[in-house]
């Protein structure tokens, strides 16, 4: 009885399955041979604008920052630190991860370079404070001397503003980076090329200050002088996509390498080409720059005494270069 | 036979190693107490990638002149009591303007055991501006955009110039709190600190560009009679006078020493910002100035309409003290 039914059960899974083929299409070879799998990692941080982004990172702000150095120099040849201490940040300071990451590696044949797509990324932070300090050790508590207090209310950087997102229909290609070695001479190290590479600081009032606690004779209470209402304004691109940005433009290649002489190492840095303040593409204008310069009992620079008002139009310096790091 | 042999193997490794230790140089506990790590660190400058005349450095800066910079003041004076703005416009750089760094710089933070500083050794910088144009502007807004009539004081030329920040190589800034009592605020310690301006033959003008002017009667009057086929009533095209081939026998220097402080403080009511000034004297060289006056009907003094010439010799000055900046 059992061994009839195992021939009834396997004579009806055979029989079935010339029928469930057939709801499949059926493909040439020449179709076959047009399909290739497709190799490389994309990452969808939600198209758009930061509004759509869906990584999300808070509470990103130290405390504290400092940096030590053991020997000094003549006539402070003891153990110093400098640093920025009591780093405070509002709770809606954040960054945000949107648009597209893609990531890649190929070979020409003979070179084979790593290729990131970049994804845009704010940075965000809100209502900061932190006090600069020299001390005597790395919390910077013992015999500290405070040089100021610095405060902002808001302020924003966005790395690839232009992203993969509704932007990218306007013809401005994201920023990506293309990283191997010293690929002409197949030396170690590293060479980063920038493509497209911007960063952008969106137009927003913001307020900046510079404090002492203490003042001086005769002014000893709570003084401070900053920019309230600091304002950056390029209408050209504000006419063309509806928002305004300061960019900063990256190109050409970044290499890093490390060596050592035996006794002496060094860290060698071929710099990108950085243009401050660089033209939109597509209406080939920068921003002008507005800033009135201000003193306040409060760091808020409420109630402000106004010095005046600067007004800076076609600022744009590029640099280029390298530089040789190492210690002494 | 085998056991044999591992044992020979670990008894000759055993005693190879005291021989190997042997190769080493024994050190005292005294010595080692005497050596430290050193910390601190160098950024070079000075591959030769970038060169203006005897200057070459790794960093190069283009571009940085502004198109137009002005400065506004939102209640005027009295009699003028509406927003007012002052500033330059068409500032104009050829694009081999640049800035060089060059020489090395160095970071280092120590302490006396009772006082903490920050010491920069500071690189040199070329400053190097050539073909500068600027228009000297007042107007209603910050554009200064109105006409040249009513609102263009006069056209400042100069067909190149340098000054270098730190032309030996060997300034350093130290940086501190009040740290004789421990008040807050900046003081900078100038060490060895020069500014230097090469002795280069500058044409340096001022003109009139748009309009000239129209002689006043009185002095018509003066060349009626014998010379009336002379009389000129009416000097209404561009007119420039200045200096060509501005020149010192050597560079001259600027050397700036003492100590600077940076304060701001408040009474309750107005908020002000303390300076005390470097010691800054000019000409510390005593370099001889040698200055062609002309005019001429270019911004770049061609012709021979030659004034005169002023030598000045022997001619050196110092500058200390301190200022208080306010609002009113």
């Amino acid at each position: 009885m059992k061994k009839i039914l195992a021939c009834v059960t396997v004579a009806v899974f055979c029989m079935m399955m010339p029928f469930v083929s057939l709801a499949k299409t059926v493909i040439s070879e020449s179709e076959l041979d047009a399909v290739t799998a497709q190799e490389g990692v994309t990452l969808d941080f939600g198209v758009g604008s930061y509004t759509n982004a869906r990584v999300m990172v808070t509470n990103f702000s130290p405390s504290l920052i400092s940096w030590g150095d053991s020997d000094g120099f003549t006539g402070y040849s003891s153990t110093g630190w400098v640093g920025v201490s009591n780093i405070t940040m509002g709770a809606d300071a954040n960054i945000l991860v949107y648009n597209t990451m893609t990531l890649d590696v190929g070979s020409s044949g003979t070179v084979t370079k790593l290729n990131i797509g970049l994804p845009s990324v704010m940075v965000h932070p809100l209502t900061t404070n932190a006090i600069l300090k020299l001390g005597t050790e790395k919390t910077l508590t013992t015999n500290q001397q405070i040089l100021g207090s610095v405060y902002n209310d808001q302020f924003a950087v966005i790395v690839n503003p232009f992203g993969s997102g509704a932007l990218a229909g306007l013809g401005l290609p994201g920023s990506s980076l293309t990283i191997g070695n010293h690929s002409a001479t197949n030396q170690q190290g590293v060479d980063m090329t920038f493509n497209s590479f911007y960063l952008g600081i969106p137009s927003v009032a913001i307020d900046m200050s510079w404090g002492d606690a203490d003042g001086f004779t005769g002014s000893a209470e709570d003084g401070f002088i900053g920019v309230s209402d600091y304002i950056h304004m390029n209408t050209g691109m504000a006419g063309a996509i509806g928002t305004s940005m300061m960019l900063v433009s990256m190109s050409g290649t970044q290499s890093i390498d490390v060596g050592s002489s035996g006794t002496l190492t060094k860290l060698s840095i071929v710099l990108p080409t950085t243009t401050i303040n660089a033209n939109f593409p597509l209406s080939g204008t920068n921003a002008t720059i507005t800033a009135p310069l201000v003193m306040s009992t409060a760091k808020e620079l409420t109630n402000p005494q106004v010095l005046g008002t600067a007004y800076i139009e076609g600022f744009q310096p590029t640099t280029r270069g390298s530089f040789c790091l190492f210690a002494h | 036979m085998k056991k044999n042999l591992a044992a020979s193997i670990i008894v000759i490794f055993l005693l190879t190693l005291p021989i190997l230790s042997f190769a080493k140089t024994a050190i005292s506990d005294q010595e080692l107490e005497t050596l430290s790590a050193e910390a601190g660190v160098t950024l070079d400058f000075s591959a030769p990638t970038y060169t203006v005349g005897s200057v070459s450095g790794s960093v190069l800066v283009t571009n940085w002149s502004p198109a137009k910079f002005s400065w506004g003041d939102s209640d005027g004076f009295t009699g003028y009591a509406s927003s007012g703005w002052v500033g330059l416009a068409g500032a104009m750089n050829a694009t081999d303007s640049n800035i060089i760094v060059y020489n090395t710089m160095t970071l280092d933070v120590g302490s006396s055991g009772t006082a903490t500083k920050l010491n920069i050794g500071l690189p040199s910088i070329l400053i190097h501006p050539v073909e500068t144009q600027y228009r000297l502007r007042i107007g209603a807004n910050e554009v200064m955009n109105q006409g040249d009539h009513h609102y263009a004081l006069g056209t400042l030329y100069n067909d190149k110039f340098a000054l270098i920040v730190n032309p030996f190589g060997s300034a350093s800034l130290t940086i501190g709190n009040h740290s004789a009592d421990n008040y807050q605020g900046i003081e900078t310690t100038f060490n060895n600190f020069y500014l230097a301006i090469p002795a280069e033959a500058i044409d340096l003008s001022w003109g009139d560009e748009s309009d000239g002017f129209t002689c006043p009667t009185e002095y018509r009057a003066a060349y009626v009679g014998a010379n009336a086929a002379n009389v000129t009533d009416s000097f209404t095209s561009a007119g420039y006078f200045g200096f060509r081939n501005f020149v010192t026998s050597e560079t001259m220097l600027i050397q700036l020493s003492g100590t600077t402080s940076i304060d701001v403080g408040s009474s309750g009511t107005q908020t002000a910002l303390n300076i005390v000034l470097p010691t800054t004297a000019i000409n510390t060289g005593l370099a001889n100035i040698t200055a062609p006056l002309v005019v001429s009907t270019a911004k770049d003094l061609p012709g021979s309409q030659i004034v005169g010439i002023l030598d000045v010799r022997g001619f050196s000055t110092r500058m200390t003290g301190s200022m208080q900046v306010y609002a009113h």
